[in-house]
C-alpha cells in the first residue's frame, strides 16, 4: 500500500471571476520511505501539490489518499489528527515561533498533543544535537542564521517521529552551501529514519541529490524519475 | 490591558463609592439616629394619621413594659430605645413656629450610636452638648429652625402642643444643642428632646415606637417574624418594621445607585469587549502564519480557538492586575487630599471617601476576565476556520 496516491487530482482557484487550475489531473503514488522531489517552475503547481499531500488543502476533483484513507472524507479534526500524529511540516520562510526557544520550537508538536516531560525534552535535545545545534537550543529564532532556522523546523518536523514529512521549497531562502546541507540532513534522516520525504523546489542543482524526482509544469506531470539514487 | 484596567478601576471606584454611600446611610439611620433594625409600633400606627385619635396610635407605658420583658429576653438583641415623634409650636417669646419633633432617652440614644462603626462613629452631628435623661428640659433645634426664631445655645423657648386629650399643653425648655435635620426639609423645623419631656407636653406616659438594635442584622425578616409572633402571643396589638421600610429615602438613593452603577458597568464592560475583540483580532492578523502553522502540524479548530480565548482571559486578568493598582493609586490620593463634600440631604460637610469592596473586587475581576475571554472567542473562531494554506500566506 503506497503512502500518498494521487488519482486524476485537480485543484483551481478562483481569483475573482477567473478559474485558476492549478493542477490539471495528477495521477501518481509515493510510497513509503522514499525521497522525492516535486520540481518545476513558479506556477506549476509544485505548492498546490505538496499542500494536498499534506493534507492542509481539499482537491477540487479526484481524490487524495493517505495511508489507504480517502482524505476528502475525513472531518477537519480527523485531518488534524493524522497531521499531528502522521505528517510533518518545512516551510519556506521556517515559520517558527519568534517568542519561543529553538528547544521549545521543536518540542511545540508534541506539546500540543499533550506530550510533556523530561524523555521529550531530552529527545528534542538529541534530534537538534543530530541537526548540529546542540549550542542553539535555548536560542530564538532571530538569534539564528537561515540555516540553523531551518535545521530547527526540520527538527520540529521529525519529533513526532512522522511517516512523512512536507518541505515546500525548503531551501528558496537558502544560499547554495546552506540549500546543500539541509537536503543533505533531510536525506540523511530518510535514510536512518525510513521517514518519506517529499520537497519541492525550483533549484535543479538540488536534484542530482534525489531518488525520485517529479516534473510538474502547468498543473501536470510532465516526467516522474525514480530509482536515481542507491538506496 | 489598559482599557481593561481602567474598566476595573472605574467599576471598583464608583462600587466602593457607592457602598461608602450605602453604609453610611444605613449606619446613619440606624445607628446616629437610633432607629435601630427594627421598630416596633402600635397595629397600624405607622400608616395611621394619629391626629384622629392619638391614644389609639401610641404604645401605652404597660404595653412598652410587656414588649421590653419579651424582646430583652432575646440574645440578638443589643439595645432598645423608647422613642415618640411629636409635633405642635416653639416659640422665643415673640415668634412661633411649628415643629416636627423627636424625643428620645437620651441614654439609650447614646447606646446605640456607641455601636456605630466607621465614619459615623467618628463624627459629631450635632454642635453643643449631648441631651441628657437628667435634664428634662434641654432640647435641641436645627440650624434653620435657630436661624428662625434667632435663638442660640442657652436660649430658653417654649414648646406648645395639644395633649392626647385634645387641651393646649404649654412647657418651658431651654437650648442645648443644634442637631442636624435628618433631611433638608425639615431644618427649619426640627426639634430634638427628651422623652420625659414630649411625655410631659402629650401627658400621656407612652411611646409612639421602640426600637430595636440586633447583634445580627442578616436575616431581619426571620427575626421581625419570630418576634412580632412572640409579642402577638403575650396578647399585644403591635407591627413590627424593618428600618428599610421606614427609609424610604434609603432605599431611592440605593436604587438609584443601583441603576447608576449597572450603566457604568454595561458600558465599561461593552468598552472592554471591543477594546479586547480589537486586540485579539489584531494578534490574529499578525500571527496569521503562526496560526496556519499550528493548525498545518496539527492543531484542532477548537484547540486554536482555546488559545486565543486564553489569550484573552490573560490580557483581563493582567489588565484587573493592572486596575487593582490603579484602584489602590486613586484611594491613596483621596487619603491623601482628605477631599470632603456636602451629599444631598445633609446640612455638613463629610469626609469623600471610597470603600474598598472585596465582593466587588472579586466579581468584577471573575467577570471582566470570562468578559475578556469571550471577546478573544469572536477572532480566533473566525481564523480558525480560514484556511490553512491562506493562513500560511502561500497559495
Amino acid at each position: 500500500m503506497s503512502l500518498i496516491e494521487f488519482c486524476n487530482v485537480k485543484k483551481g482557484y478562483r481569483l475573482g471571476a477567473v478559474t485558476l487550475q492549478a493542477l490539471r489531473g495528477i495521477n501518481l503514488q509515493i510510497g513509503t520511505g522514499e525521497f522525492v522531489a516535486v520540481w518545476g517552475p513558479s506556477g506549476s503547481g509544485k505548492s498546490t501539490f505538496c499542500n494536498l499531500a499534506g493534507l492542509i488543502d481539499d482537491c477540487s476533483a479526484g481524490s487524495v489518499s493517505f495511508r489507504g484513507v480517502t482524505t476528502s472524507t475525513l472531518t477537519d479534526n480527523q485531518r488534524s489528527e493524522l497531521r499531528s500524529y502522521h505528517i510533518g511540516f518545512v516551510f519556506q520562510s521556517f515559520n517558527l515561533v519568534p517568542v519561543f526557544t529553538a528547544l521549545e520550537n521543536v518540542l511545540l508538536p508534541l506539546q500540543l498533543r499533550g506530550i510533556t516531560g523530561k524523555k521529550l525534552r531530552d529527545k528534542g535535545l538529541d534530534l537538534l544535537a543530530t541537526l548540529g545545534l546542540e549550542t542553539h537550543a535555548r536560542n530564538r529564532p532571530d538569534e539564528l542564521s537561515g540555516g540553523q532556522q531551518q535545521r530547527v523546523a526540520i527538527a520540529r518536523a521529525l519529533i513526532g517521529d512522522p511517516s512523512l514529512v512536507i518541505a515546500d521549497e525548503p531551501t528558496a531562502n537558502l544560499d547554495t552551501e546552506n540549500a546543500r546541507a539541509i537536503i543533505a540532513i533531510m536525506r540523511d534522516m530518510n535514510r536512518q529514519n525510513g521517514t518519506t520525504f517529499l520537497f519541492s523546489t525550483h533549484d535543479e542543482r538540488l536534484l542530482d541529490r534525489v531518488e525520485r524526482k517529479i516534473h510538474l509544469r502547468d498543473g501536470l506531470v510532465i516526467t516522474d524519475e525514480s530509482g536515481l539514487l542507491p538506496p | 490591558m489598559l482599557a481593561v484596567g481602567v474598566g476595573f478601576a472605574a467599576i471598583n471606584i464608583f462600587g466602593g463609592f457607592t457602598d461608602y454611600i450605602f453604609t453610611n446611610l444605613r449606619e446613619s439611620f440606624i445607628y446616629v439616629e437610633g432607629n435601630g433594625h427594627l421598630s416596633i409600633f402600635k397595629s397600624g400606627a405607622h400608616d395611621q394619621d394619629r391626629s384622629e385619635d392619638p391614644i389609639q396610635t401610641l404604645l401605652k407605658n404597660e404595653e412598652i413594659s410587656q414588649i421590653r420583658a419579651a424582646v430583652e429576653a432575646q440574645s440578638n438583641v443589643l439595645a432598645v430605645a423608647e422613642v415618640m415623634t411629636l409635633n405642635g409650636m416653639i416659640s422665643n417669646g415673640d415668634t412661633s413656629t411649628i415643629f416636627v419633633g423627636l424625643a428620645r432617652v437620651p441614654s439609650e440614644h447614646q447606646q446605640f450610636k456607641s455601636y456605630a462603626r466607621g465614619l459615623m462613629a467618628r463624627l459629631s452631628f450635632f454642635e453643643g452638648q449631648p441631651l441628657q435623661d437628667e435634664l428634662e428640659y434641654g432640647i435641641g433645634i436645627a440650624q434653620g429652625l435657630r436661624g428662625k426664631l434667632g435663638i442660640e445655645i442657652g436660649s430658653p423657648a417654649i414648646l406648645m402642643a395639644p395633649t392626647v386629650y385634645g387641651q393646649i399643653n404649654a412647657l418651658d425648655a431651654e437650648i442645648r444643642q443644634i442637631p442636624d435635620a435628618p433631611m433638608e426639609l425639615l431644618e427649619d423645623k426640627w426639634v430634638v428632646m427628651p422623652l420625659t419631656l414630649a411625655q410631659t407636653l402629650y401627658d400621656f406616659d407612652g411611646a409612639s415606637r421602640i426600637n430595636l438594635l440586633l447583634s445580627d442584622a442578616n436575616n431581619l425578616e426571620q427575626t421581625r417574624s419570630n418576634l412580632a409572633t412572640i409579642l402577638r402571643a403575650d396578647g399585644l396589638a403591635i407591627d413590627v418594621h424593618i428600618w428599610r421600610e421606614l427609609s424610604p429615602f434609603y432605599v431611592k438613593v440605593e436604587g438609584m445607585f443601583r441603576v447608576l452603577f449597572l450603566f457604568i458597568f454595561l458600558i465599561v464592560s461593552v468598552i472592554i469587549v471591543m477594546s479586547v475583540v480589537n486586540t485579539v483580532s489584531m494578534a490574529v492578523l499578525e500571527r496569521s502564519r503562526e496560526i496556519g502553522t499550528l493548525r498545518a502540524i496539527g492543531t484542532k479548530r477548537h484547540r486554536v480557538v482555546s488559545l486565543f480565548s486564553l489569550e484573552g482571559a490573560l490580557l483581563g486578568i493582567s489588565g484587573c492586575g493592572l486596575g487593582v493598582l490603579l484602584f489602590a493609586a486613586t484611594l491613596m490620593i483621596l487619603s491623601i487630599l482628605e477631599l470632603s463634600w456636602t451629599p444631598p440631604q445633609i446640612s455638613r460637610s463629610i469626609p469623600l471617601e471610597v470603600y474598598v469592596v472585596p465582593e466587588y473586587l472579586g466579581l468584577s475581576m471573575t467577570l471582566l476576565t470570562v468578559l475578556s475571554c469571550a471577546a478573544g472567542i469572536f477572532p480566533a473562531r473566525r481564523v480558525a476556520r480560514r484556511n490553512i494554506v491562506e493562513a500560511l500566506g502561500h497559495v
